[in-house]
């Protein structure tokens, strides 16, 4: 892997997300899904997070309001300078253009097949050229930063799995955006070419300064990202730092039990928050209701 | 760089969806190919309709004949100049002269004189040689047979100029010609040479001899004319100057041309009060008809499959931005506006189009012209004109259009909803707009054909919109019932079934198959239903218009020699019918004919023209047993006569005798061999009084029979006293003097009066008198016998025996011009060209081989009013099929009675020239574009197969996941393909014998007027019947090998691939 001549202030380029009472609704015939409730995030320009959850728990739901796909039904969401939930159909292309590249879960959804990856590359340049976005490397340049310099003309057939992940990483990385938003990027992949396709993103992070928001549902993945977020049931669960995982309180002031304690604390068991003078919180389960009263 | 990069992204991905853009290119071509077809092949035919009308037109008829009759007249002056001449030969000039003279003891007074130029070149001359000199003659073979001629005779010929003294010359005979073809360009249907040479004149009354013409030296008249040459009218010459068209120098853009030429040459012609003859404005109107027909025609079947073949492209082109929805989806991904991802379709598709115009251009340029070759007989290649182009551009635009609406349609979509692997469906009913513009348009064509617009494009173009919204309703019954009755066979565990239907009901192009094999299927029904109406009205209209199969015309002595050679040579009178027609210039066609026999072997038309028995028996009614007698004498024997006459004080009244007449007709029928005098035998004067009884007779000439026809009163000249007679018939005798034998008269019921009952003033008349008489006879039964009873003022009175009718019944058909005369009878021509009555008993809508207005009697009746003598008759035999043997026979059967066969006339022939018209090549491209809807439907489904061929094998394989066996998978696959194919023939099959019958009426099919007063339309369900079946064998043989060649996917192995 190497490192773009292009670039000289890395740590500028990554760009800044933040969240706040993010809702999204899946309008369905006969009844509504919400799928986002409440979700405050912030991301800092370079950070690379890892959200982390079960299926339909939200988490490529929040990608897709991040990257544009969709429309918060509530909320606020910045990406860089652009507020999504007022922005234009315009404003929107040139942001997905030259600032967010998007990664779809499946390597083979994000390549169009009858092109070879330097082609593809450029493809996904086009775009950002008509915006206008100057200065973008060669597509050789962008595969050799993923480490796919040698396969820039080979057929998609003849690339491994990680090398097709890479490539669709480097796809989404051609325009050389500030926010790289990954859905599932090592979800078919075995251990060998997740860490590849681990290793170049996190290469990538540190090279070009992007801001990386990676989809996983995979805990040992979550463990490759400084920070992970953990979305339960619509919102942010937890957050962990460094292999340690940790409560959020929200801007509304709820907080998510970890699972665990879910399993003790049965739903509508009512709780005694404490204060301790050590800056330590106690919750204590009152299973009287007349202990209550009192 | 951005365009070598997407010129790239077009190219990789017309090589990874070959199959795909293949499928475009062809459609392309064929859309293109169908579009320029139309403009292609309807200039040709066209052309086709000019060459054919010219050229089967004579030579006189195409071109232009400019005549004077002023001495010494150059006719050639008002042929002018110009472009247009380059169009004709060279001008032939002649001059004729009417002469008289004796040839032989024959008073030849209707001869000609005439010199041509280059004669000689054209003429056979069998003996002597080309006139040198103006008074140099070649005399005709034939006429130089019957006249005695050979060459070193002199004639002296005469030319007669009326209000002056004729004058006289000699030419001498230098050669003789011989028999040449008339119709040949040169001679402008100019006949100079006849089979007898010189004949005696047609009319009975008359001495006179006409002769072939003397073909004389150039410049002979000048020295017959002598000193008349300065009388300018009553000399019997005609200057003359004739202009060949030559048909193959013509094109269609160049009539119009031609018809201003007509109209110089006529206007110039009037100021020298010349007279032109030219049938070419009417010829060039019969063209245009018929390229108008073209016009109405071509373009509608050439419409349809346009129309067809855009459906489909769009069909293909939809399919091909469902495939690219994930490519969209990237592009909108990386940026792209919705715009700008669209033309990643476009990119790849319009190129095709492009590509495809050239190649599409070139198959039709091949077609029509190999359509020419086949069909139509002396067009050269096709012409690559601006309306071809014009249509190639259009079609282009379309299919363009076509591919920008699909793709900005395709490219709004959600980015999130393109990265959906299988698309949202919306099941509730939705019209779009080109659904509503069809149905509106469908609605449009069949109020336009109720309404019973004729020729009219929307007419021809609404089977085609009919079965297109039809094709589309249908689409979604069938979806519908296929997902019900799917999921009804899968609860019940009819596996196979079930699959089937859910197949149908869950694959995206399914409802569009279905309307197109729908509308393949309505072309390819309503093509061979219009094709064959139009080709049964062909052959209807060349049996009515030849009259029957086979039609030979003959030459006989008279009626009785035909009518029995006829007889003898088709005893059964099934296969062979006697017809003699006269053809009056100014009246009806009058057809003679063995009713029954003529019933059973003309070509009606229609069957319902046919006349029905009763009204067919009115043509031959019973009649009376006719009075004969055979002898020398017949007397008349009269008892109580009572004879009274009222004086007219008139001065110039002469009362005289009352004569009765008896008219005789001897038994071979002819009327002036009864007696010395003629066919009337004069009885004596009825002597004036009352209670008489007196014996009148005459001599007869009736030794071998005679038959009474009528009794008569006749009044001297100038008696116009008003004179009552009743006249009780006491027998009436004949034989020989002094052996007279009594012959009866029948009752009174058998005769009848012929000539009209009148009122007539009184002069004589007293204010307490009658003021008027009527005049009437009548023989009449009373007391035991005949009375024949008057009353008279000079005016001949006749009563007839009925044997011998008084007007031949006759069947009218179209509008018969003639008014009846006083006794209510209509009056044309009978067989002997001499004027008589007719007395309607029916009417039908035609007359086979009468081709107009026409009358048709019986001939036997016919005969029996007629002279002995046929003149200006056609006498033809006409036979039910045309089967050479049985004709052979048949024709030696008529020689051997006299009877010898000039000419033969068949239905097969006028079918011929039916089917070298406009509107049938026109009609021609219906099986052009019934073959390209057929293959269109397969394409459509093979398409659609291929299309939908990774989610289907996906499916079938889930299916073998959760244990269905391959069997019903298969039986599955084949039910699916055939289900669709059968449901949609069998719609578009009816949908396309509805729509072929709504448009029918206004689809022209012959370009003259057409003697069959209603075409009609019955369903020719067999042509139709074969087309459907044709059309369903060939979609099911699809749809199986389709099944089969999906079979080898059925496998678990599939679901991974399907992903």
């Amino acid at each position: 892997m190497t490192v773009l001549t292009v670039l000289t202030q890395p740590a500028a380029r990554g760009l800044r997300v933040s969240a706040h009472g993010l809702v999204h609704i899946y309008r369905m015939e006969g009844n509504d899904v919400v799928a986002l409730s409440s979700v405050d995030l912030d991301v800092a320009p370079g950070e690379r997070v890892g959200l982390l959850g079960p299926s339909g728990s939200g988490k490529s739901t929040l990608l897709r309001l991040l990257g544009g796909l969709q429309a918060p039904s509530a909320g606020r969401l910045r990406v860089g300078e652009r507020d999504l939930t007022s922005i234009d159909a315009g404003d929107l292309d040139r942001m997905r253009a030259s600032e967010v590249g998007i990664v779809l879960q499946g390597a083979g959804n994000n390549l169009l097949p009858y092109l070879a990856p330097a082609d593809n590359v450029a493809f996904a340049q086009q775009a950002a050229r008509r915006a206008g976005q100057s200065g973008l490397p060669p597509p050789g340049e962008v595969l050799d930063l993923l480490g796919l310099g040698d396969q820039a003309h080979q057929h998609l057939v003849e690339l491994t799995p990680g090398q097709l992940q890479r490539l669709a990483v480097a796809v989404a990385m051609a325009a050389l955006p500030g926010l790289l938003l990954a859905d599932e990027p090592t979800s078919q992949l075995d251990h060998h070419y997740r860490d590849e396709v681990l290793d170049a993103i996190e290469h990538l992070n540190q090279q070009l300064g992007t801001t990386v928001v990676t989809v996983t549902h995979d805990p040992q993945v979550a463990a490759r990202f400084p920070r992970t977020i953990i979305i339960r049931d619509g919102r942010i669960g937890a957050e962990g730092r460094d292999g340690e995982e940790f409560a959020v309180i929200a801007q509304d002031g709820s907080v998510q039990l970890p699972p665990h304690l879910r399993e003790l604390i049965a739903p509508g068991t009512l709780l005694r928050v404490r204060a301790q003078d050590n800056d330590v919180i106690t919750l204590e389960p009152i299973r009287d209701r007349g202990q209550a009263a009192r | 760089m951005d365009r070598v990069a997407a010129g790239r992204v077009m190219l990789q991905g017309l090589r990874y969806r070959s199959g795909q853009a293949l499928a475009v290119l062809l459609l392309s071509m064929l859309a293109v190919a169908a579009c320029a077809f139309g403009p292609l092949y309807e200039r040709s035919v066209g052309q086709a309709q000019l060459r054919s009308t010219l050229s089967s037109a004579s030579a006189y008829d195409r071109g232009v004949t400019v005549s004077s009759t002023h001495l010494g007249s150059e006719p050639t002056l008002a042929l002018g100049g110009g472009p247009a001449r380059a169009l004709f030969g060279s001008p032939i000039a002649s001059q004729q002269l009417g002469v008289e003279y004796d040839a032989g003891g024959h008073p030849v007074k209707n001869s000609l004189m005439l010199t041509r130029d280059a004669q000689c070149a054209h003429l056979p001359i069998t003996a002597g040689h080309c006139p040198a000199a103006p008074d140099q003659v070649l005399v005709s073979t034939s006429a130089a047979k019957t006249l005695g001629w050979q060459p070193g005779n002199k004639i002296t010929v005469t030319v007669p100029v009326s209000g002056s003294r004729p004058t006289l010359g000699v030419v001498k005979v230098v050669g003789l010609y011989g028999s040449y073809d008339a119709g040949g360009p040169y001679w402008f249907r100019h006949q100079y040479w006849t089979a007898d040479g010189a004949r005696e004149s047609e009319d009975p009354r008359s001495l006179l001899w006409t002769a072939d013409p003397l073909i004389a030296g150039a410049g002979f008249a000048a020295p017959l004319i002598g000193t008349n040459t300065g009388i300018d009218s009553g000399v019997p010459l005609v200057n003359r100057v004739e202009l060949p068209l030559q048909p193959e120098r013509i094109s269609p853009d160049e009539m119009a041309t031609l018809r201003s030429y007509v109209a110089g040459v006529t206007a110039r012609a009037l100021v020298q009060n010349d007279r032109v003859d030219t049938s070419l404005p009417s010829l060039l109107d019969v063209v245009a008809a018929g390229q108008r027909q073209a016009g109405t025609i071509i373009p509608g079947f050439a419409g349809e499959l346009v129309l067809l073949v855009l459906v489909v492209i769009g069909l293909a082109v939809g399919a091909a931005g469902e495939a690219r929805r994930p490519d969209f989806a990237l592009a909108r991904l990386r940026g792209r506006s919705r715009g700008q991802a669209g033309r990643l379709l476009v990119a790849e598709l319009a190129p095709l189009m492009v590509l495809a115009a050239l190649p599409g251009l070139v198959v039709a340029w091949l077609l029509a012209g190999w359509a020419s070759r086949r069909w139509l007989a002396g067009v050269g290649a096709p012409e690559l004109r601006w309306p071809v182009l014009a249509a190639v551009a259009a079609v282009l635009v379309v299919q363009l259009l076509i591919v920008v609406v699909v793709a900005r349609r395709a490219a709004s979509q959600p980015v999130h909803d393109m990265l959906r692997r299988v698309p949202a469906r919306v099941s509730r009913l939705r019209l779009g707009a080109l659904e509503a513009a069809l149905g509106a348009a469908a609605a449009g064509g069949v109020v336009v054909v109720l309404s019973g617009a004729a020729h009219n494009l929307l007419a021809v173009l609404t089977p085609g919109l009919i079965a297109l919204v039809a094709g589309m309703v249908l689409s979604r019954l069938v979806v519908a019932a296929a997902r019900r009755r799917g999921q009804r066979a899968l609860w019940l565990g009819r596996l196979a079934i079930g699959v089937a239907g859910m197949q149908i009901a869950r694959r995206a192009g399914a409802r569009w198959v279905v309307t197109l094999l729908c509308v393949a299927a309505a072309l390819i029904v309503s093509a061979s239903e219009q094709s064959s109406d139009a080709a049964r009205n062909r052959s209807v209209r060349a049996g009515a218009e030849a009259g029957a199969p086979v039609v030979l015309s003959v030459h006989a002595v008279d009626a009785a020699t035909l009518r029995s050679a006829v007889a003898a040579g088709d005893p059964s009178r099934h296969y062979a019918t006697a017809v003699i027609t006269q053809r009056p210039p100014n009246g009806a066609t009058v057809m003679a004919v063995d009713p029954p026999a003529f019933a059973r072997i003309a070509r009606w038309g229609w069957d319902r023209d046919i006349p029905d028995a009763t009204v067919l028996a009115k043509l031959s009614p019973p009649r009376p047993k006719p009075v004969t007698l055979a002898g020398s004498r017949v007397e008349l024997a009269l008892t109580q006569l009572a004879v009274t006459r009222v004086h007219d004080p008139d001065p110039v009244n002469k009362p005289g005798p009352v004569w009765l007449l008896l008219t005789l007709r001897s038994s071979d029928g002819s009327p002036g061999s009864a007696t010395a005098t003629g066919s009337q035998v004069q009885l004596g004067p009825l002597p004036e009084g009352t209670g008489r009884s007196v014996v009148l007779g005459g001599p007869v000439s009736c030794l071998r029979g005679c038959t009474l026809t009528q009794m008569s009163l006749v009044r001297s000249t100038g008696d116009e006293d008003a004179v009552t007679i009743t006249a009780p018939i006491l027998a009436l005798r004949a034989g020989r003097p002094g052996a007279l034998a009594p012959v009866a008269l029948g009752s009174g019921r058998d005769w009848a009066r012929v000539t009209p009952q009148r009122t007539v003033p009184l002069r004589s008349g007293t204010t307490s008198g009658p003021q008027s008489v009527t005049q009437t006879i009548a023989l009449r039964s009373a007391g035991g016998r005949l009375v024949l009873s008057a009353t008279n003022t000079g005016a001949p009175a006749v009563v007839q025996q009925l044997s011998t009718p008084l007007a031949l019944p006759t069947i009218l058909a179209g509008a018969v011009q003639t008014a009846p005369n006083e006794l209510g009878y209509l009056e044309d021509n009978n067989i002997d060209a001499l004027t008589t009555s007719f007395d309607q008993v029916g009417r039908v809508a035609l007359i086979p081989g009468a081709n107009g207005p026409a009358l048709l009697t019986s001939l036997s009746l016919a005969e029996q009013l007629a002279g002995p003598r046929l003149v200006s008759s056609e006498l033809t035999v006409w036979l039910a099929s045309d089967d050479p043997a049985h004709e052979h026979s048949l024709v030696a059967a008529l020689a051997q009675h006299g009877v010898t066969v000039t000419s033969r006339d068949t239905q097969a022939a006028h079918l011929r020239v039916l089917d070298a018209s406009a509107p049938a090549w026109a009609m021609r491209l219906a099986l052009v574009s019934a073959a390209l809807a057929a293959l269109l439907a397969v394409l459509v489904m093979i398409m659609s197969a291929a299309a939908s061929q990774r989610g289907r094998a996906h499916d079938l394989a889930a299916w073998r996941l959760v244990g269905l066996r391959a069997g019903p998978l298969r039986r599955a696959a084949i039910l699916e393909q055939t289900v669709v194919a059968s449901v949609a023939v069998g719609l578009g099959a009816v949908v396309g014998l509805v729509g072929a019958r709504l448009a029918l009426p206004s689809v022209p099919i012959f370009v003259t007027p057409v003697p069959v007063p209603a075409v009609l339309h019955p369903v020719a369900w067999a042509p139709a019947g074969q087309a459907a079946l044709a059309c369903l064998a060939l979609l099911l043989l699809t749809g199986v090998a389709i099944a089969q060649a999906m079979r080898p996917q059925v496998g678990a192995e599939q679901l991974r691939q399907g992903q």
